[in-house]
């Protein structure tokens, strides 16, 4: 096999896992429950961090509840599954060691995890106390963030992880 | 030929029998029941009327339709037995006997309730079909009926009010807004309300707001004396008056404050000439009867969020982007590699 039939190979395997993906998220998205113990423990985490700084949330089930009549629900599209799976069809399809492909592995579930954990965190925090920002927050920054963090942590794997020189020893 | 002849003669007996054994008794049981308004019957009749309000003393009129929904007539007469609120004689307003009804026909009376000494208020009329289970019947469960209610009113005022507000610039009520509220009392009652001794109507302003002297009344006379808005004057059986006042949120009322009061209207109930009742004013916005009438201010113009959201991570077209640049960088750094390789 050539170098271009190689390169036509990676970029099928590439659109492929991006199919995947979406049929993936379109399942999910369809059945709010298949996700619902991770709902769960991420509005618990969640809430959690919130309550650290000093607030008085109640999580119920996957919904974190402010005494104010706000409550946030994380729901399949809020857990960035489908950002966290088009990193990792990008690290899996790239032309790397298992050992590199593995560590971007964990390096997209962890990052996008903490991000996304910040996110919404934050964006509690904005809804209780600065709603008339919280749209802003939500559709403009946020999602500017989360498409430059998993972009730039993609380059840097690919860049600095993947196209490492082997080691000799 | 002949053969023919007697198959026609045999056709024709049989057909008569038929005939003959149909216009007979069906051999059924009669089938009595009341059918609802808006179920039709054979001829279109489906009559259960009653009057809905009036004064007490005053004729109610009731008109009921019993059907005979079986082809088999009744084997005896029966009894059609008007009632209210209760199936029993000393609820019982008047009783019509009906010696005979064929199968698939209905009968209509009408019946005059007095209501001399009926105690005001929503009363239901009932009706019951052979309450002596004379008639022999398919089903012997249908034969009650609930006509509705009709609405008995005492021969002395009986008020009701409502009290609502309007921000006059629209939009959350914010400090130095001005609020106009508007009372509506209205008497359903079957006599005049005088305008006795006292004020008939008193509100006693809510701190956070004062008047600013602006009030108007559709009858009768409004004023304002201190923080109270007070009202004087007659209100005919069945009319209404309209009190509209305006007041000025205070500049220095803190943020989501909840401003709620109630005026009281002061009636006669026993129409003797004294204010001897009082009714507080009901917040029309809400289920809750007699209810205070609410509004928060708020300092900004955004309220706070309220209600349940999710925050997906990425819209579908933050999706796409993302899809798309993850794509171009897959593809330029396969490129890179490719060049390097080479």
């Amino acid at each position: 096999m050539n170098l271009k039939d190689k390169l036509i190979g990676r970029i099928g395997l590439f659109v492929g896992g991006l199919a995947v993906v979406a049929a993936g998220l379109a399942f999910l998205t369809a059945h709010d429950g298949a996700m619902g113990s991770f709902q769960m423990g991420l509005a618990r985490i969640a809430g959690g961090i919130i309550n650290l700084f000093g607030a008085h949330v109640t999580v119920s089930g996957n919904t974190i509840q402010a005494a104010t009549g706000f409550s946030l629900a994380v729901v399949t599209a809020c857990t960035g599954v489908f950002t966290t799976g088009v990193f990792l069809v990008g690290v899996i399809a790239y032309p790397a060691r298992w050992k590199a492909k593995l560590i971007g592995i964990g390096l997209g579930i962890c990052g996008i995890f903490l991000v996304n954990l910040v996110r919404l965190t934050s964006l509690f925090y904005i809804g209780v106390h600065f709603p008339r920002f919280f749209n802003q927050a939500h559709l403009l920054v946020w999602q500017s963030l989360i498409i430059v963090f998993a972009l730039f942590l993609w380059l840097a794997w690919a860049g600095r992880v993947a196209h490492a020189p082997r080691d000799e020893t | 030929m002949r053969s023919i002849y007697r198959l026609s003669v045999l056709v024709f007996v049989v057909f008569l029998f038929g005939t003959v054994a149909a216009a007979q008794d069906c051999g059924k049981d009669a089938e009595l029941w009341f059918p609802p308004n808006g179920e039709q019957l054979d001829g279109g009749v489906s009559v259960q009327e009653i009057t809905s309000t009036v004064c007490q003393g005053e004729p109610v009129t009731i008109t009921t339709t019993v059907d005979n929904m079986s082809c088999g007539e009744t084997n005896a007469g029966f009894d059609i037995d008007v009632y209210y609120d209760s199936y029993d004689a000393a609820h019982l307003i008047d009783t019509i006997h009906v010696d005979h009804l064929d199968g698939c026909e209905h009968v209509t009376h009408t019946f005059t309730w007095d209501t001399t000494g009926v105690t005001p208020g929503d009363h239901h009329v009932l009706v019951w079909v052979d309450p002596d289970n004379t008639v022999a019947e398919l089903n012997e469960g249908n034969n009650q009926y609930d006509m509705g209610i009709v609405t008995v009113n005492p021969n002395a005022p009986l008020v009701e009010a409502t009290k609502e507000y309007t921000d006059e610039d629209g939009g959350n009520v914010n400090p130095d807004d001005l609020i106009m509220y508007t009372v509506r009392i209205t008497n359903t009652g079957c006599a005049d309300q005088g305008d006795n001794s006292g004020h008939e109507f008193v509100d006693d302003l809510p701190a956070g707001v004062s008047p600013t002297g602006t009030v108007t009344s559709s009858s009768g006379t409004a004023a304002v004396v201190g923080d109270q808005v007070v009202w004087d004057g007659e209100i005919p059986a069945g009319g209404s008056v309209t009190i509209t006042f305006e007041v000025k949120v205070d500049s220095d009322v803190a943020d989501s404050t909840d401003i709620c009061n109630q005026g009281i209207v002061n009636w006669d109930s026993d129409g003797d000439g004294t204010n001897d009742a009082q009714e507080p004013t009901d917040d029309p916005a809400t289920s809750t009867d007699d209810d205070p009438t609410c509004f928060t201010v708020y300092i900004s113009n955004v309220a706070p969020l309220v209600g349940t959201i999710d925050a997906p991570t990425l819209s579908e077209w933050a999706q796409i982007t993302l899809t798309v640049l993850i794509a171009l960088a897959f593809t330029v750094m396969l490129l890179r590699r490719r060049k390097a390789t080479a």
